[in-house]
């Protein structure tokens, strides 16, 4: 027995891209559900938004990106988790660059609320940034990443590393931001922080302070605005490596808007595995518990090769590529006659994507990385080739493809772009549709 | 042309493929879900004790020395909720809490090792609630004469009892019920077109069939309003808090023990007939644990025709359901919030009962935040447990906090004073831990649904 459940809009991904597209789409007005295994790789994503803002003809129509932007703005601020823009912080560039646990600032386009403070570029010369780390999260070493910092970036940038106790347990970063979240536990630390960094605080010099970002996953804004209050001077979290608080906040936020404002039904611990289609539409999708989901329009944000949304068959590809750097094939780009290098599982549609050009390449072009720029092909309105209402958001459409040396992983901001696009459109296309339940002459997917 | 080294691969040896912990790259998403994580340092997390400790523990590993009781409890194996937040978290889609089952499973039987002969019983008692709760319904006169005589008495003779079962005292039992659900179904006057309706099993649940038999007639109610024919079966404990303890040989006889007793009882019908429970925690057990317990071919059959019964009546029965229910109909009955359980969101359902709620007149829910969205600490038996009552109010301190906020300010007593908001959940253990910690009052939504169908009726209990 199985469930049919009739949206307008049904995403497929609930990463960054499916998460947008969905809050998109009901804010369009349609009825949307959302089926995923899961958040895709919110825990691992540091918070940040990155990417270039260049227009891309065939994949971004003019001013998509600020509307985009726009749109992320206001619902991240309407979901209780503001983002600032590098662009609204006037910043050199439009761009925030923010010291990554590497120890070198990386740009960011958006950030959120708790990092915008912490543009490195304002800490040069007298003004110092104070790195505060916590003993026990063993991977964010502050005084390692201080020594990085100005060996690497030439930041003034001490470091000071205080512990949290017993509390903190194995130090875990989800342990330390509950820790955060407790208000009486952040009074105290409060306190006795000021204390401990008392020396480094009197100085003038002492332009900042920079901690993890643990802050709470539910009142981090409050206790940052609490503690710049308390020590006279911005304080703000730097990213750190996963599992990320700030990714896990977005998450927690976000889905709570859809689930109760904006009334999206999540349907998490799904596995799309097959689909129905007439006339070149897809009518439904179907999960791994065999329940079925109709809807008008779809979207496919289901992460590219990283998160499962393409699968590589490894010897295939390879062997491409040692066709292509043996010489034997001049194909620059790969399309349908070799689908079985790099498919989508669900709906079987076409994929395109460089293969890289001959052995003497130059750093970065490395021939088995080249799947990282793979996604679906779609026509210039975002819709898949074959099915033309299956819009494909994020990661599952490709990285951002230029010559070789600009071959780039794909970032945040095109899952941002192109989830808000593929949630308007995939709701416009549903509002053109009429709901069609006949079942005839329809062909089964895969 | 240089020759290139092709990848080989060889299926794992542990089979079916959703067991194997191969796929797990150590991403952390999971311990980023987990609420054992976030408020007890001792616990090593879904990522260490999951898939991690299940490798070595299946495979061996190299140099290492075989991992025991002693290694479980060491990690905290034992402190795990088996809420399965982590598998909605895991980018791989693996059952990640059916690993840590497994860690949790030897860190309690190495707990129980320590212990006596009476105590390793009790325990035993306590988590098979087929016979605690008969027990508990058995003794429901008594208990309620003893509490019309000395409240204060029958009281502080309940906290001895759970102190000696090894539960907290400081939980409160719900009251006895007058009558239990099989008894009051009896006693219903049956559809005069029964025998023509479609036939729909209710799987009612321990807390409905022995302590709160409201739950059960108020689905009992609507279903029938739906105009479905109720069979209510001979049926035992689904097992949840066999499982949820780590005690699977428990919960596998639970588990076969129901795949008989279903599958007899829609044998006499034309065609499978539909098994719909009102607790999240049944429906998980029995879809998804289930089959994998028992083994059983006809166990994937009976768990593909298990419904979660907010699914259910937005599902299969919603036509009939409307024509029974106007939308807008009801008298709004108060403020109210809905709190997801997390073996619902593990069923991947969604929330289903605020749109219906919303749909039939019953309002808007109120918004206590996102806090309100995590787990409420309670996990069944482990927030009742001595040890454990603490904890699930640490554990559920975010969401309870949260919930906390929506009661009225202390002294808004007067009389034109709106009532305090009621939080629905579908669970029994999130309701009674929320009602126990917040003081506001809790119900199941199929509740406020039956009240919408005849509100001219006062509730009878």
């Amino acid at each position: 027995m199985t469930i049919n459940r009739r949206y307008d809009v049904v995403v497929i991904g609930a990463g960054l891209a499916g998460v947008v597209a969905a809050a998109a789409a009901a804010g369009a007005g349609a009825k949307v559900g959302v089926v995923s295994r899961g958040p895709g790789n919110l825990a691992l994503w540091s918070g940040l938004v990155s990417g270039p803002m260049q227009e891309e003809p065939a994949r971004r129509p003019a001013g998509a990106s600020d509307r985009a932007v726009g749109f992320f703005l206001r619902h991240s601020q309407a979901a209780g988790l503001p983002y600032r823009s590098g662009r609204q912080a006037r910043l050199p560039g439009d761009t925030f660059h923010i010291l990554a646990p590497s120890g070198r600032p990386v740009r960011a386009r958006l950030a959120p609320e708790t990092m915008a403070p912490g543009d490195v570029r304002s800490f040069t010369g007298g003004r110092t940034l104070l790195l505060v780390g916590f003993t026990e999260l063993a991977d964010y070493p502050a005084a390692f990443i201080a020594a990085r910092a100005r060996a690497q970036a030439g930041l003034a940038v001490e470091a000071r590393s205080l512990s949290l106790g017993t509390a903190a347990g194995r130090g875990s970063p989800v342990r330390v931001a509950r820790l955060f979240d407790a208000q009486s536990w952040f009074a105290a630390f409060l306190d006795s922080a000021g204390r401990l960094l008392r020396a480094e605080l009197s100085r003038a010099t002492t332009a900042a302070v920079a901690v993890p970002p643990v802050l709470g996953v539910l009142r981090a804004s409050e206790n940052l605005a609490r503690l710049t209050a308390a020590w006279g001077r911005p304080v703000f979290e730097l990213p750190a490596l996963p599992p990320s608080i700030p990714g896990s906040r977005f998450w927690t936020f976000w889905r709570h808007r859809l689930e109760t404002t904006q009334g999206v039904r999540l349907h998490l611990g799904r596995t799309v595995i097959s689909f129905a289609a007439r006339d070149g539409r897809c009518l439904r999708v179907t999960d791994d518990a065999a329940d079925a989901y109709e809807a008008s329009a779809f979207v496919l944000a289901t992460g590219g090769v990283a998160g499962g949304g393409l699968t590589v068959s490894p010897t295939a590809f390879l062997d491409a590529v040692q066709g292509q750097t043996s010489g034997t094939s001049t194909a620059v780009g790969v399309e349908e006659k070799d689908r079985g290098l790099i498919a989508e599982p669900i709906f079987g549609l076409p994929t395109a994507g460089p293969l890289p050009a001959g052995p003497d390449e130059r750093p970065g072009s490395d021939p088995r990385r080249a799947w990282r720029c793979w996604g679906v092909k779609v026509g210039t309105n975002g819709a898949s080739s074959t099915l033309a209402n299956v819009f494909v958001a994020g990661w599952e459409l490709g990285g951002r493809v230029g010559t070789p040396s600009e071959v780039a992983g794909p970032d945040a901001l095109l899952s941002i772009e192109t989830g808000w696009r593929a949630g308007i459109r995939a709701a416009r296309c549903a509002a053109a549709t009429e709901p069609d339940r006949g079942e005839t002459e329809e062909e089964d997917g895969r | 042309m240089k020759p290139v080294e092709r990848p080989t691969s060889e299926p794992n040896s542990l089979s079916p493929l959703d067991e194997t912990p191969g796929l797990c790259l150590g991403c952390s998403a999971c311990v980023t879900a987990c609420p054992v994580t976030a408020a007890d340092g001792r616990f090593a997390g879904p990522k260490t004790l999951g898939p991690a400790f299940f490798r070595r523990l299946a495979g061996g590993w190299p140099g290492q020395p075989d991992l025991g009781p002693e290694q479980a409890l060491s990690l905290g194996a034992d402190l795990c909720l088996q809420c399965h937040q982590c598998d909605l978290a895991c980018p791989a889609g693996l059952p990640v809490s059916w690993f840590v089952r497994q860690a949790k499973a030897l860190a309690v039987a190495g707990e129980a090792g320590g212990r006596g002969p009476l105590a390793r019983s009790l325990e035993r008692l306590v988590t098979d609630q087929e016979r605690f709760g008969s027990l508990a319904a058995r003794t429901r006169r008594l208990r309620r004469l003893a509490y019309t005589l000395s409240p204060k008495l029958a009281r502080a003779a309940e906290a001895t009892v759970l102190s000696v079962l090894g539960l907290s005292p400081a939980r409160r039992l719900p009251p006895p019920p007058p009558v239990t659900l099989s008894r009051w179904l009896a006693s219903t006057r049956r559809p005069q077109d029964e025998r023509d309706r479609p036939p729909v099993i209710l799987f009612a649940g321990c807390h409905a069939r022995f302590y709160d038999p409201g739950v059960g007639r108020a689905a009992v109610t609507v279903l029938r309003a739906a105009g479905y024919r109720v069979l209510l079966p001979d049926q035992v404990c689904c097992g949840s808090p066999a499982l949820g303890r780590g005690r699977l040989d428990q919960a596998a006889r639970a588990a076969a023990a129901n795949l008989r007793l279903l599958t007899q009882a829609s044998r006499s019908s034309r065609g499978p007939v539909p098994v719909v429970s009102p607790c999240p925690s049944c429906t998980l057990a029995l879809r998804r644990d289930l089959p994998r317990l028992t083994r059983a071919p006809e166990a994937r059959e009976l768990a593909g025709r298990v419904w979660d019964l907010g699914e259910f009546l937005d599902g299969p029965a919603r036509a009939s359901l409307d024509r029974a229910l106007r939308p807008s109909g009801p008298e709004p009955k108060g403020a109210w919030a809905y709190h997801m359980p997390c073996h619902l969101r593990a069923l991947g359902t969604g929330p289903v009962f605020p749109g219906l709620l919303e749909h039939y007149g019953l309002g808007r829910p109120l918004d206590p935040g996102p806090a309100a969205d995590g787990c409420c600490g309670m996990a069944g038996l482990a927030g009742l447990r001595r040890e454990g009552y603490e904890r699930s109010l640490t554990v559920g301190s975010p969401a309870l906090g949260a919930y906390r906020r929506l009661a009225r300010p202390a002294g808004a007593t007067a009389p034109d004073a709106p009532p305090e908001p009621t939080v629905l959940s579908d669970c029994p253990a999130c309701r009674w831990q929320i009602a126990e910690a917040t003081g506001l009052p809790t119900a199941h939504p199929v509740e406020w649904l039956a009240d919408a169908l005849r509100p001219a009726t006062p509730p009878s209990r």
